[in-house]
């Protein structure tokens, strides 16, 4: 077991906001109609909690055993714990499912700005103008990635915070009424995509690597997941105390049609969608950005010859192609569930193999 | 060889420069202030009816203020017929040189013989909040006669009759009038079915539009049920409204006096739990202060107080009992807010009754509706009396 070369350059800190900033990706925009569909009135916040607290646990295991091994790349660990064959199965799954991901979310935001901005540019154009922003940005170094994410975050806060705080004159607490009349199978199917919004932990697993102080992980990346939990439980009564339930649950993007519910006095203050369509465009733009290096970053560990660059030039054409082969909304949806169920299963997958072995076998020993 | 990579680049940068696709300058657009929603007058046979839009697009050129400014009319109003509202639309672009502009739409208003026929408004206001440029502040008003005719009164101090209409529904002060009702608030009661009242509107002279009533809509059958005009009005809006309240007239001791209403708080109980009698007790306290008496009564006298009190009493509590009846016997139609009331507080008991509450067995209408009415004159105004009786005799 060689430590890898590269030393710890994120800070408890960085990694708590970038957690936090992962799950604030493409699901929040969604996740209120998902929840509202299947529970009554405002009873979403339950399944909110336990999503959040389920998130909260598989993140701590997942990043008890990696921190047990400081600043080891995750092919490192995952070979020593689950022998080399596996780690590699593993690795080109994740790499699968973070190519899909960042397609995927090229798509996402190219349709959302297509379908509220400009309607008559061609959307390929948007995703490559996208694209290419996002390839300049993980062509330069790690650490810039980081500073970029840290850099955002107050903007991306202070911004969630008016969307939530603005509609508060046309926010009825009545519409949260009746309490607790969802049925069981309700908070169930409900608490399922709950987990599903704060999903985003996953990248400690392959980040703890650039961590200063990998001892402090797990409690940074609970810290990060319950801020996004607070938030989100926020931003989901805030949708259903100003739209009503069935209001919610009928609205393609309920958090973005909050925005546009918004009308304050004064001629610029009144188109408060712009403002918030640029931070939405922030948060994808990160989001992406983080796929797309993990990406490099778990397959720079595979091939460990490989060059950063052309990897990238091999990679970008293909996230285009993908992400322009959907060719309507429904086909759109259906690859977004299915990233989210594959995220889901390859994060238990992982925590079960990873906590058997780990047990099994100790942490790290040189 | 590096110099050459560079132009390369400058050329590629200048071909994704080239400007935006979408830009439409703003002279080139026209902007849509308020829509009338119609019926045709010819109907073909087929499935739908075919509805008549007119879209009043604003003359920029003659606006310097909503206000004021040119000497022409600051407006244009356009209609076409057909089945749908968007196909209406881009049928009156015929007609115009400009591209139209639905994000300052401000008014929407929907001809009495449109909602009077089951589900044709709730068909009409999908395009109101599907389109992405439709902003949920949409104020929704129904038109007694032709909704387009009344895009076309325009006042002397307004140059727009779409903002002299959006303004004289925001307009409080008055107890017949209903708060403005935004399209937003109707999406999640039209989703649930449940009845809603609209402000009802009519031309009264060329130059005038009259608040005529409150137009009630019944959410189970989805169409326009009655109008709730003059004491009736006074009587639904003392029990559902918060903020916008008005005067009433008392008569005390065979002088009429006025009061103002200055605040109305309601509560909403449910005394028993048997659904085919069920029994309501609104509590409503009132807050008022005295506009106006022709009476020369002392009003810093504790018992002409209370009278001022009792008689407020008796007229609130005769108002509200007129309103009741006319929606429990004649429309069948709850637009004050007890089921929604039964569905966040008794949401067992709403399980059972909820299709059997406006319609079938129609349990709104055999409940039991009582009042308790709680009155405060807080204020006498500033003067005591103006005539004095007493002192001359």
């Amino acid at each position: 077991m060689k430590p890898t070369l590269t030393h710890g350059f994120i800070s408890d800190r960085d990694i708590m906001i970038t957690v936090t900033t992962n799950i604030i990706g493409i699901t929040t925009l969604t996740f209120p109609r998902i929840i509202a569909e299947d529970t009554s009135a405002a009873d979403g916040w339950v399944p909110i909690l336990i999503g959040g607290c389920i998130a909260c646990f598989l993140a701590w295991l997942i990043a008890k055993i990696a921190s047990s091994f400081p600043n080891q790349s995750f092919f490192n660990f995952t070979s020593y714990l689950l022998s080399k064959p596996i780690a590699v199965i593993i690795s080109v799954l994740f790499i699968l499912h973070f190519i899909l991901v960042s397609s995927y979310q090229v798509r996402e935001v190219s349709v959302l700005a297509h379908q509220y901005l400009f309607d008559k540019t061609p959307i390929q154009v948007i995703s490559l103008s996208f694209l290419l922003v996002v390839v300049y940005g993980v062509a330069g170094s790690r650490a810039g990635i980081f500073r970029l994410i840290v850099l955002f975050y107050p903007t991306v806060i202070v911004g969630l915070l008016l969307l939530t705080l603005l509609p508060i004159g046309l926010f009825k607490l009545e519409n949260l009424l009746p309490i607790f009349q969802t049925d069981f199978e309700g908070y169930l199917r409900a608490s399922y995509s709950g987990v599903h919004v704060f999903l985003g932990f996953s990248i400690i697993l392959f980040y703890i690597e650039v961590v200063k102080e990998p001892k402090n992980t797990p409690k940074m990346a609970i810290k990060g997941i319950l801020i996004a939990v607070i938030f989100s439980l926020f931003l989901f009564l805030v949708c259903v105390g100003t739209f009503g339930n069935a209001t919610t649950s009928n609205l393609f993007f309920p958090s973005f049609d909050l925005s546009r519910a918004v009308e304050i006095p004064g001629g610029f203050f009144e188109r408060f969608d712009v403002i918030v369509f640029v931070i939405w465009t922030m948060i994808l733009f990160t989001t992406t950005l983080i796929s797309f290096d993990l990406v490099i970053l778990l397959m720079m560990m595979l091939f460990k010859k490989a060059n950063k660059m052309k990897l990238i030039y091999f990679l970008s054409p293909l996230v285009f192609l993908l992400s322009s082969l959907p060719v309507n909304y429904i086909e759109l949806t259906t690859i977004g569930r299915f990233l989210s169920n594959s995220m889901l299963f390859l994060i238990i997958l992982i925590t079960i193999l990873l906590g058997i072995t780990y047990k099994v076998k100790g942490g790290n020993q040189n | 060889m590096n110099c050459m990579k560079q132009i390369t680049l400058l050329i590629v940068i200048l071909l994704l420069l080239t400007g935006c696709w979408d830009k439409i300058e703003l002279e080139k657009r026209a902007f849509v202030y308020g829509v009338g929603i119609d019926l045709a007058e010819e109907q073909s046979s087929s499935k739908s009816s075919k509805i008549k839009l007119t879209s009043q697009l604003i003359v920029p050129e003659q606006l310097v203020t909503l206000s004021g400014g040119g000497s022409g009319p600051a407006y244009r109003n356009l209609s076409a017929t057909g089945d749908t509202i968007i196909n209406n639309n881009r049928e009156t672009l015929k007609q115009t040189s400009r591209v139209t502009d639905v994000t300052h739409l401000r008014v929407i208003l929907f001809s009495e013989d449109v909602i009077k026929q089951p589900n044709l408004f709730k068909e009409h206001i999908d395009v109101f909040l599907r389109e992405k440029d439709m902003r949920r502040g949409m104020l929704i008003a129904i038109a007694s006669g032709k909704a387009g005719d009344l895009l076309s009164v325009e006042p002397e101090d307004e140059k727009l009759p779409s903002h002299y209409i959006g303004e004289l529904l925001e307009i409080r002060g008055n107890i017949e009038t209903v708060e403005s009702i935004r399209i937003g608030d109707i999406q999640e009661k039209v989703l649930q079915q449940e009845s809603f009242t609209l402000p009802q509107l009519k031309k009264l002279e060329p130059k005038i539009i009259d608040y005529e009533g409150i137009a009630v809509y019944n959410g189970r059958k989805a169409q326009m049920v009655g109008t709730l005009k003059g004491d009736e009005a006074k009587g639904l809006n003392i029990i559902i409204e918060e903020k916008n309240t008005g005067t009433l007239n008392i008569e005390v001791d065979g002088k009429v006096a006025a009061i103002e209403l200055l605040r109305i708080d309601h509560k909403f109980q449910l005394e028993n739990n048997d659904p085919s009698n069920l029994q309501f007790k609104i509590n409503l306290k009132v807050n008022g202060t005295i506009a106006e008496q022709y009476g020369n009564q002392d009003v810093m006298k504790e018992e002409v107080h209370k009278k001022f009190e009792i008689e407020l009493k008796e007229k609130i509590s005769e108002l509200t009992e007129k309103a009741v009846e006319k929606l429990q016997k004649d429309y069948m139609t709850d637009v004050l807010g007890l089921g929604t009331y039964l569905h966040h507080y008794h949401p067992k008991l709403w399980e059972q009754m909820k299709n059997n509450w406006e319609i079938g067995e129609n349990y709104f209408s055999k409940s039991k509706i009582t009042f308790d009415i709680d009155v405060l004159i807080e204020r006498p105004g500033t003067i005591n009396k103006t005539s004095d009786g007493s002192r001359f005799r």
